[in-house]
């Protein structure tokens, strides 16, 4: 079990997180939140490569900083910029990555082949990723992650870059992957984690707001949340969250805590309640 | 057994003592509780440099160890020999500048390599990937700058070799190397020490960048830089030499052992 405990990094006067605490289990954890909000920050310092300013990370009871090798031997890990180097083909930078998380040769090579077909690159296993697309290069990170078979998998923006139909497939790869460890995910694509997180890690003003699962955190605003026809003049506490195209034309979906006139209730998604937990800018 | 669940199991234990008799086996269970305790609370196993290099050696190889970066090491190479080969020419033209420009020059094929296998990794992102690798890219690096060490002590042989030639009976061969391995060394120390202690990329810049100003600074003294290292005790050179090599290998075991944060400037990219 992966505890947070109490944990503050600020760089220099600016605190970019401050006394989270958090723990997780196995399942799928979304990071969910807008830019700057701290994402990458806490995701750095899971993976060691940030030091809390203040509080612990433990594993089992261990602080991650003293376990050091053994730590980084268990996670893995895909960094929002996922570098590689331009003239190796997938195979040999993972047989590196292997080499370097001191894999046995005899055990990595099948490891590999597995996981890149696992990704659907077992075709293109020996070109050079110069010549990669971004969605190809960010399944060459993921089968890069997956290399020590991970207690914790930690995937900063995975889907960055993807086109829809690659985005769906990723989202039933990290399902399947999900079952007997713990995967931390962060996005600002709600659509990308609704239907496979457990648990929603949202921030706000650089403080946990809440780590929930999706249907509990929508629940939130039951009965709050209405679709009116574009145009329509809104009362004082009412807030429009985003608009779509419904049958009878152009719609508003509006966080509302009395029903505006003319409108129906709708249930809400998660993209709702993103929208009105950092209606004004907030990060 | 973790830590915390040890603690829970003593502590439920010692409520237990309070409040009831001791039976004899919960005093073996918790002997055994003790016992089980005691590898993690000891001591913590000695870091050695020369333990700790045959093991990464072993796991990664000459291969391993310059993965990726064969094409720096080449460069390197390459621009090494440009700067010898044009020092070896101006020493030629002008004569008798022969300690001066050793001095300026030794570190040469070290800066490179260095420089240019960092500066590949910053630009790729690679290194950000490798640092949360088993083997971290610190302890890696460290093991390059062994090798590149090593390498560049052999050319400076060679190098003190050939300046004597060009030198003439002058100067003797242990004043040359000398000179070449106490530049090498204080170089490559103060590399990593501005490394260590200051943040990037300013800490891998200064040291390069003052030891450019020092070196056109020791050629416009000209004469006067050749006499200071002609009337230097060769003792004094090889004290200097050798400290410097112990400073460098104690900042190399450092970089082995003790984390850092990782991040190069920024947690965005
Ligand atoms: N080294 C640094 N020094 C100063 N401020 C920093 C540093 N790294 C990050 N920040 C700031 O900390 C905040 C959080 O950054 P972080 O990269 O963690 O955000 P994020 O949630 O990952 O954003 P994004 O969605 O854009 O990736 C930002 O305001 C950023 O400007
Ligand atoms: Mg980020």
């Amino acid at each position: 079990m992966l505890s947070v405990e109490n944990v503050t990094k600020k760089y220099g006067s600016f605190t970019a997180l401050e006394d989270i605490s958090l723990t997780f289990e196995r399942g799928v954890y979304g990071l969910l939140a807008p830019n700057g909000a701290g994402k990458t920050t806490l995701i750095k310092m899971l993976v060691t490569l940030l030091f809390p300013t203040g509080g612990v990370i433990r594993w089992d009871g261990r602080d991650i900083l003293s376990m050091g090798g053994d730590w980084r031997g268990m996670v893995g890990y895909l960094p929002q910029q996922f570098g590689y180097y331009k003239s190796c083909s997938p195979r040999s930078f993972m047989a590196y990555m292997a080499a370097l998380q001191c894999m046995d040769r005899k055990t990595a090579r099948p490891r590999i082949d597995q996981l890149l077909d696992l990704v659907g690159l077992s075709d293109v296993r020996d070109r050079k990723m110069r010549a990669f697309s971004g969605g190809m290069l960010q399944r060459v990170g993921i089968a890069q992650a997956m290399l020590t078979d991970p207690a914790v998998l930690i995937l900063d923006e995975p889907t960055a870059g993807l086109d829809p139909k690659e985005r769906v497939r990723f989202r039933n790869l990290i399902h399947s992957l999900a079952s007997d460890r713990i995967v931390i995910l962060s996005t600002h694509i709600v659509s990308d984690i609704e239907t496979i997180a457990d648990r929603i890690v949202l921030l706000r003003d650089h403080k946990l707001y809440a780590c929930d699962s999706p249907a509990s955190i929508c629940r939130q605003l039951a009965g709050k949340i209405y679709a009116v026809p574009a145009g329509t003049s809104l009362g004082p506490g009412d807030l429009p969250l985003s608009e779509y195209q419904g049958e009878a034309g152009a719609m508003v979906r509006v966080f509302s805590e009395a029903p505006p006139a003319g409108a129906a209730a709708v249930t809400p998604g998660l993209e709702d309640a993103f929208l009105y937990i950092y209606r004004d800018g907030q990060t | 057994m973790s830590d915390i669940d040890i603690e829970k199991r003593l502590t439920a234990y010692f409520d237990e003592l309070r409040s009831t008799e001791i039976s004899p086996s919960r005093v073996d269970e918790t002997i055994d509780l003790f016992t089980a305790a005691m590898p993690d609370a000891g001591p913590p196993a000695p870091q050695r440099l020369w333990t700790a290099v045959p093991a990464l050696w072993k796991s990664l190889g000459l291969r391993g160890l310059l993965f990726g970066v064969w094409d720096c090491a080449f460069l390197a190479v390459l621009a090494a020999a440009l700067v010898w080969s044009s020092a070896a020419m101006l020493v030629r033209q002008q004569g008798h500048y022969v300690c001066t420009a050793l001095f300026v020059t030794a570190p040469a094929l070290w800066a490179a390599l260095h420089g240019l296998t960092t500066w590949k990794e910053r630009m790729t992102g690679v290194w950000e990937l490798f640092m949360t690798a088993r083997v971290t890219l610190r302890q890696l690096s460290a093991l390059r700058m062994l090798l590149f060490g090593a390498v560049s002590v052999a050319m400076s042989v060679a190098l003190s070799c050939a300046a004597r030639l060009l030198a003439g009976e002058e100067v003797s061969l242990l004043r040359l190397c000398g000179v070449s391995f106490a530049s090498l060394f204080l170089f490559a120390a103060a590399s990593l020490l501005a490394e260590e202690f200051i943040r990037p990329p300013l800490g891998c810049l200064a040291v390069p960048a003052v030891w450019l100003a020092l070196g056109a600074a020791l050629l416009w003294l000209g004469p006067g830089a050749e006499r200071f290292f002609a009337g230097l005790p060769e003792a004094v050179l090889c004290l200097i030499a050798v400290i410097a090599a112990g400073i460098y290998l104690a900042l190399l075991k450092r970089r082995c052992f003790i984390g850092k944060e990782g991040v190069a400037a920024y947690a965005v990219g």
